[in-house]
């Protein structure tokens, strides 16, 4: 009982370090407030795909820039068309998680995703 | 933001809102309020959801579908959808004689008698008029029949770009016949009325499905609470549960360590849910496996444990192999996969070698030019390595196989060629034959009196006791999209 309390805190702790950005995003000097529109932090929810897509521009728009991945186009697949949202794969303050990898291998393909 | 009084009473509030499974009466809820409401809701949005809801909104039905998760068509748009068909347009141009009894034998040979006759024929009776009706929504087919193991004759279409095609059609009939979807929520709990009827669910919406819990249906919280109702009938299409690792293992303990390529979101919480107000579970235990590569190539190689020992005759379909490599692992008490090696003479002798290359070059299967490479890849004892091929190599001399391998089927395969070619030999759960027990209209039979459980259906992967021992390859398609029928037609006659 104990060491699950130290676990908990542990992990309340963390969460305060946990909001990172990417240094794709640092770099453009984005900020908490650019992608959460809640005026008070307290507030801030998970986003959808709309968030990202206000500066990435349309589903479509990033699925053709893949298009030369023919079939293997994460943004446009034969499983899923372009019906996936970004944080399916994509995650801002942790690790991306590639969602193909679960059955396929993408490394003869695929970038590591950001 | 989560602030730690708030974390824990999250935390406390998840052990006392578990459910207590089998009380029934907690659902006969009277004075609800309702946020939605639909002739028809469906459960899940694969396959079998798809051919209802196509069905019932060419039929005008108001029918609302939803889907847990942000990817719509669970495993059916994982799937290729080979799809089994008596006598189809296909089969009667290249005159394949073809019938009910043939059908009927194959699915009996390989349900072992565990298949029920009324849904093999359910199957077979209807399968043409699913794959009729399925062109008609916009499905396409190839213009070619394969004929598939376990079948005594060519009876299978190709869907032309697999599950994803295919849903990606349904789903824009569906919606242009003013169908209603929503994804990422989650039906909870199933409602009924003081007469024990069905008329909706207690659902969440702006449900996140994370992948990183132990159990999702249990631990995720996401979402907001919002009440469904149904006019007609609720439908749950919800798929399998071969996933759910904690509750497989319950069901089947050799299941612990098997491998999926399922949809992340294949669990058993919607089958719960129709378990708690009463439904009958069936076939739970029982298990279909894919595997890597094409079982009918093993008998060119061979096949080592963590130790560097063969232990199995490699001959054999990928059911029979994979409980055969599961109960040897659970023997060994280990949770490593064996090793399939071909020497360069039995790569050569597989059925199709493109085939076998374009596993390499997907990293799946890895080329050694000796075999101290694949000894320290698969980290296995180079000694024993030699040994096993060396005893292996001595039984084919002597025309006697330690594991009773009939030698004259591997036409001239040795074991001592390089290069050397192997992978690791997972047996993947892609399918999970157990579910919910429902009579041919696929009406959902309750556990006191075998009597349906008024306004509710299940369709598809989520029903049990319809294909048996070992599910006939493409014939879950036909399954999912016939009880699709099936159930819409029994909606629509009830108006
Ligand atoms: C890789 C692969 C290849 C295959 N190839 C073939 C083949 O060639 N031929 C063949 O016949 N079969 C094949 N199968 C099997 C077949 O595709 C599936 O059995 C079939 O697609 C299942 O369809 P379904 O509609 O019953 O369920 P699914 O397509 O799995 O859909 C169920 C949906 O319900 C959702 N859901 C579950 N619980 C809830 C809830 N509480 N609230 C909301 N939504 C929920 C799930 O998220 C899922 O999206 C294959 C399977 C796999 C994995």
């Amino acid at each position: 009982m104990r060491k699950l309390l130290m676990i908990l805190m542990f992990s309340i702790f963390a969460l305060a370090n946990e909001f990172l950005i990417k240094p794709h995003h640092v770099d453009v000097k984005l900020k908490c407030s650019d992608c959460h529109k809640q005026a008070n932090e307290k507030d801030y929810k998970a986003l959808d795909s709309n968030a990202c897509l206000s500066c990435h521009g349309s589903k479509e728009k990033l699925a053709k820039r893949l298009d030369f991945l023919k079939g293997k186009n994460p943004h446009n697949s034969i499983h899923d068309n372009a019906n996936l949202n970004c944080y399916t794969c994509h995650n801002e303050h942790k690790p991306s998680f590639n969602m193909c990898n679960t059955c396929h291998n993408t490394k003869t393909w695929m970038k590591e995703i950001k | 933001m989560i602030n730690r009084r708030n974390f824990l009473k999250t935390l406390t509030g998840t052990t006392i809102a578990l459910p207590s499974i089998l009380n029934a009466n907690e659902n006969l809820k009277k004075d609800i309020k309702f946020d939605e409401i639909a002739d028809v809701i469906i459960v899940g949005s694969g396959v079998s959801a798809h051919i209802c809801a196509a069905y019932l909104v060419k039929n005008k039905l108001d029918v609302l579908m939803i889907e847990k998760m942000d990817r719509i068509g669970g495993n059916s748009v994982l799937s290729q959808q080979d799809f089994a068909v008596l006598n189809s347009d296909l089969q009667i141009k290249a005159g394949i004689k073809d019938s009910e009894e043939l059908f009927l034998n194959d699915l009996n040979k390989a349900g072992a008698g565990y298949n029920h006759l009324e849904h093999s024929l359910r199957i077979i009776r209807n399968s043409n008029e699913a794959y009729e009706f399925a062109k008609s929504c916009g499905v396409k087919y190839a213009n070619k029949l394969k004929f598939l193991g376990g079948h005594s004759v060519a009876r299978s279409v190709e869907t032309i770009g697999g599950g994803g095609a295919c849903i990606k059609a349904l789903h824009e009939f569906f919606l242009a016949n003013k169908g209603r979807f929503k994804n990422e929520t989650k039906s909870d709990e199933i409602i009924q009325d003081e007469n024990a009827k069905v008329i909706g669910i207690s659902v969440r919406e702006n449900y996140r499905f994370d992948r990183n819990l132990a159990n999702d249906d249990r631990q995720n919280l996401s979402g907001v609470k919002k009440n469904y109702k149904a006019r007609l009938a609720v439908v749950f299409a919800t798929g399998g549960f071969s996933r759910d690792v904690e509750f497989r293992s319950i069901v089947n303990p050799r299941l612990r360590l098997a491998k999926s390529p399922s949809s992340l979101g294949q669990t058993a919480g919607a089958l719960k849910q129709m378990l708690k107000i009463g439904a009958i579970a069936t076939q739970l235990a029982l298990s279909r496996f894919s595997f890597g590569i094409p079982t009918e190539d093993l008998i060119y190689g061979i096949m080592l444990d963590k130790n560097a020992k063969r232990f199995l005759n490699e001959d054999g379909d990928r059911q029979g192999l994979s409980n055969k490599i599961l109960a040897h692992m659970q023997n060994l008490n280990t949770t490593s996969y064996p090793t399939i090696i071909l020497d360069s003479t039995g790569f050569a002798n597989s059925h199709d070698p493109n085939r076998m290359q374009s596993f390499i070059i997907a990293g799946k299967m890895k080329k050694f030019d000796t075999l101290d490479e694949l000894a320290n890849h698969f980290k296995l004892n180079k000694d024993e390595l030699l040994k096993s091929m060396q005893i292996y190599e001595d039984g084919i001399k002597k025309n006697k196989d330690e594991f009773k391998k009939d030698l004259s089927k591997i036409k001239n395969s040795s074991m001592s060629k390089a290069p050397f070619y192997a992978m690791t030999a997972a047996p993947g759960l892609s399918y999970t034959p157990g579910g919910v027990w429902a009579d041919t209209n696929m009406r959902v039979l309750h556990i006191s009196n075998y009597e349906p459980i008024k306004g509710l259906y299940a369709i598809g992967e989520a029903t049990g006791g319809v294909h048996g021992q070992a599910r006939l390859t493409s014939c879950s398609i036909p399954d999912c999209m016939t009880s699709g029928i099936a159930c819409a037609k029994d909606i629509l006659k009830g108006i």
